[in-house]
């Protein structure tokens, strides 16, 4: 597991989310393994699920 | 006489030599660069000569030529050097005779020329730069860190004394320093695009250069000789692809070879095994074999891994796009009428005045569109985008899996389809609504259904393609190159700036270039249709975790303990149903937010102990423990596809109460499921 992977599986777990996961999950997807893009992916499955959510005001 | 072994370090040694030379060659490139750009023209730091950025180019191009091409001419001065030793190596197990001096000649032109492009395309864009910058009026400052970039990424000098710092110990640290402060670089840079730079290409190309000059010398001296067999050599190490792992130390005869590097695998970068070996910045070599050679005894070869029979049974018959995209809406337009005002019924909530709830963004909204209305529109039908035929026939049959999950689980059936795109989400499920990476369902349906024989004639055509396209690109940008030199020399003819921008020669190069960008793109859309047919043709790596075993030998998600690909689709739609059932069941209008639902608030009080996760529960996969959601959607898909022995026991439990309860669950370890909290 590349240093990058390892980091963004620490940053998706973190309570709450930085507002900025997206663009840190872009920038360490960079970083990481060929082979590890296809389960990095599911990085984004999971912060998706928080970052689309709507606000009371929306 | 050398060895093979005592070559291989000489490589080795030489390509690490020449990648610091060039480094450093680059650095002092980025410094000239930016001297010279500081004597730009500016009002209060703000550029605005365009006449002066026009005359630019020629002295950026000279500082180009005088440090960077010098450099790499020095790189090649080593060439002669590499075939004769190759040439001591291989006389240590036969009798070869030496490469024409005329070859190597042409070899080192060849390498010089791939230099030069990467010179070429770089100078073009600094050139662009800096006359768009006079243009637009945009800060000097700015335009000179921009152009330190392009050459040097997050390696690029800097007047801050801690980001040169860090680019030292990113250039000279030990390994982890040196990722360490790369890392750190890029946080420095994170809104930069520092990635495309001309370090990145350049030192490619340097190391391939000599690999590949280095084994067309080693195949020519042995095709002479009449070898029919060949030994891959070199060393296996951590970095090495699982291709050259499997293939290092063994010995092939010619055909074997052709054969073998019609496959496919990460980072190859040619069909011709002799010249490319594994691909991209490949350290290893072959050697030609011959019978008197003790190397000839090798033992067999290890077989290559069968592929498993495809296509796989069972798979539902694929039918036009359409066809089925209209057998996928009737579903979901029946699930999209399944609404209630009853909490506990296994449908979508709506309020008394019939307004349904939207607590998700959707995929695919339109510019200035109401969340409602976006949300409205979804349900009831499928946005299939560019999910192939055999994607939709998987999907349909999928669909039709979950709406049986649902009567099981008390929950209401998935009412919209639509494609994710833009990042790389898997997938994703809200209000009902499941979004899908068509890249990752197309990959998986195409592997189900295609035939190993087929999938390499596919690989094979678009190598060829991609062969076509790139001497494409080649011939375009020399009819550029050339009328730049033509527009250049015709300078002079013109009194104006004006007059020379609206000139014929300076239109022509507008127009070529904007034909070398489109085939540069076309020969890169051409490169991702490669890559994804290389991913379809990868072997996957099946998990045999049990949950005795190491954490650390988790697969990464629960797809990984499936070897069917429509298991792998199976998973990634069980586990985003999983999620609509903690979404939806015994949902209130007013949920809005993180853990908002009485089932979501429950997951929480399972997956934390404290404020921490709790970590005497079976967490079955790496993604599981990312949060409460994850952790069920993962356990979900695996209860359903069979795997209850790797969930938590705890899971399993409220699982199987929720299948046994008559309507929506109540109660569980005491949690009051209508009420949203404890038991009282």
């Amino acid at each position: 597991m590349s240093k990058a992977f390892d980091q963004a599986l620490e940053l998706i777990k973190r309570r709450p989310l930085p507002d900025d996961i997206l663009d840190l999950l872009d920038d360490l997807r960079e970083e990481i393994d060929a082979d590890e893009q296809e389960d990095f992916g599911w990085f984004y499955e999971g912060v998706t699920l928080k970052t689309r959510l709507l606000s009371e005001d929306e | 006489m050398a060895t093979e072994r005592e070559h291989d370090d000489y490589l080795n040694l030489l390509a690490d030599s020449h990648l610091e030379r060039l480094l450093e060659s680059l650095s002092t490139l980025e410094n000239r660069l930016a001297d010279y750009l500081l004597g730009a023209p500016d009002r209060d730091g703000k550029l605005f000569d365009v006449e002066w950025a026009v005359s630019a180019r020629s002295e950026l191009r000279q500082i180009i030529e005088s440090e960077y091409s010098q450099t790499v001419q020095s790189l090649l001065d080593d060439y002669p050097e590499v075939s004769v030793r190759a040439l001591e190596m291989l006389n240590n197990y036969g009798d070869f005779a030496q490469t024409s001096p005329a070859v190597i000649q042409q070899l080192q032109r060849l390498t010089f020329q791939g230099f030069e492009d990467i010179a070429s395309t770089f100078l073009d864009d600094i050139a662009n730069e800096v006359y768009q910058n006079a243009l637009t009026g945009r800060s000097k400052a700015e335009m000179i860190k921009s152009i330190r970039q392009s050459i040097n990424g997050v390696y690029m000098q800097s007047d801050q004394a801690e980001i040169n710092r860090l680019v030292d110990i990113a250039k000279n640290g030990t390994a982890a320093q040196s990722k360490a402060a790369i890392e750190k670089l890029h946080s420095v840079y994170a809104a930069d695009r520092t990635g495309n730079n001309m370090r990145r290409y350049a030192s490619q190309i340097a190391q391939d250069s000599l690999m590949q000059f280095d084994a067309a010398i080693n195949v020519n001296a042995g095709i002479q000789a009449g070898a029919e067999k060949w030994k891959y050599y070199g060393d296996v190490i951590r970095d090495s692809r699982p291709f050259c792992r499997e293939h290092a130390g063994n010995v092939y005869t010619t055909e074997e070879i052709e054969e073998i590097w019609q496959g496919s695998w990460a980072g190859k970068s040619s069909s011709d095994a002799f010249t490319a070996r594994g691909g991209y910045n490949c350290r290893h070599h072959w050697r030609p074999i011959f019978e008197d050679d003790a190397d000839a005894n090798t033992p067999a070869p290890r077989p290559r891994q069968e592929p498993e029979p495809k296509p796989e049974a069972g798979l539902p018959k694929v039918e036009s796009k359409a066809k089925t995209a209209k057998a996928i809406n009737s579903q979901l337009d029946a699930a999209g009428k399944t609404t209630s005002t009853d909490r506990s019924a296994a449908a979508y909530v709506v309020g008394a005045d019939g307004v349904l709830p939207s607590r998700f963004r959707v995929n695919g909204r339109k510019r200035g569109e109401l969340t409602q209305k976006a949300m409205e529109r979804s349900i009831g039908k499928i946005s299939a985008g560019s999910l192939t035929p055999e994607s939709v026939a998987i999907l349909n049959q999928l669909l039709k899996e979950t709406a049986e999950l649902g009567k099981k689980f008390k929950a209401p059936p998935i009412r919209g389809v639509n494609t994710v795109s833009g990042r790389r989400a898997a997938g994703n499920m809200g209000d009902g609504l499941l979004g899908l990476n068509q890249k990752y369902f197309n990959k998986y349906s195409k592997r189900a259904y295609i035939t190993q024989e087929k999938l390499e004639a596919e690989i094979l055509a678009a190598n060829a393609k991609l062969d076509e396209l790139r001497k494409e690109y080649a011939d375009k940008l020399a009819s550029f190159e050339a009328a730049r030199e033509a527009r250049d020399a015709a300078r002079s003819k013109y009194a104006t700036t004006r007059e020379y921008i609206n000139s014929p020669e300076y239109l022509l190069v507008k127009e070529l270039a904007d034909e070398v960008d489109k085939a540069r793109k076309k020969a890169n859309r051409q490169i991702d249709l490669l890559s994804d047919l290389s991913a379809v043709a990868n072997p996957r790596k099946i998990s045999k975790w049990t949950v005795a075993d190491d954490l650390a030998e988790r697969p990464h998600t629960a797809a990984g303990f499936f070897e069917s690909d429509v298991d792998v689709l199976r998973n990634l739609t069980y586990h985003e149903y999983a999620h609509l059932v903690h979404q939806e069941t015994w949902r209130n209008l007013t949920d809005m937010g993180e853990s908002a639902t009485s089932f979501e608030k429950f997951l929480d009080t399972l997956f934390y102990k404290g404020r921490r996760r709790d970590t005497d529960r079976v967490f079955p996969t790496v993604y599981s423990e990312t949060d409460p959601q994850e952790w069920f959607a993962e356990s979900f898909a695996l209860y359903n596809m069979g795997r209850e022995d790797l969930i938590d026991p705890i899971l399993k439990e409220f699982l199987d109460a929720i299948a046994e309860s008559d309507g929506a669950i109540k109660f569980f370890n005491n949690w009051d499921f209508e009420k949203g909290g404890p038991i009282s």
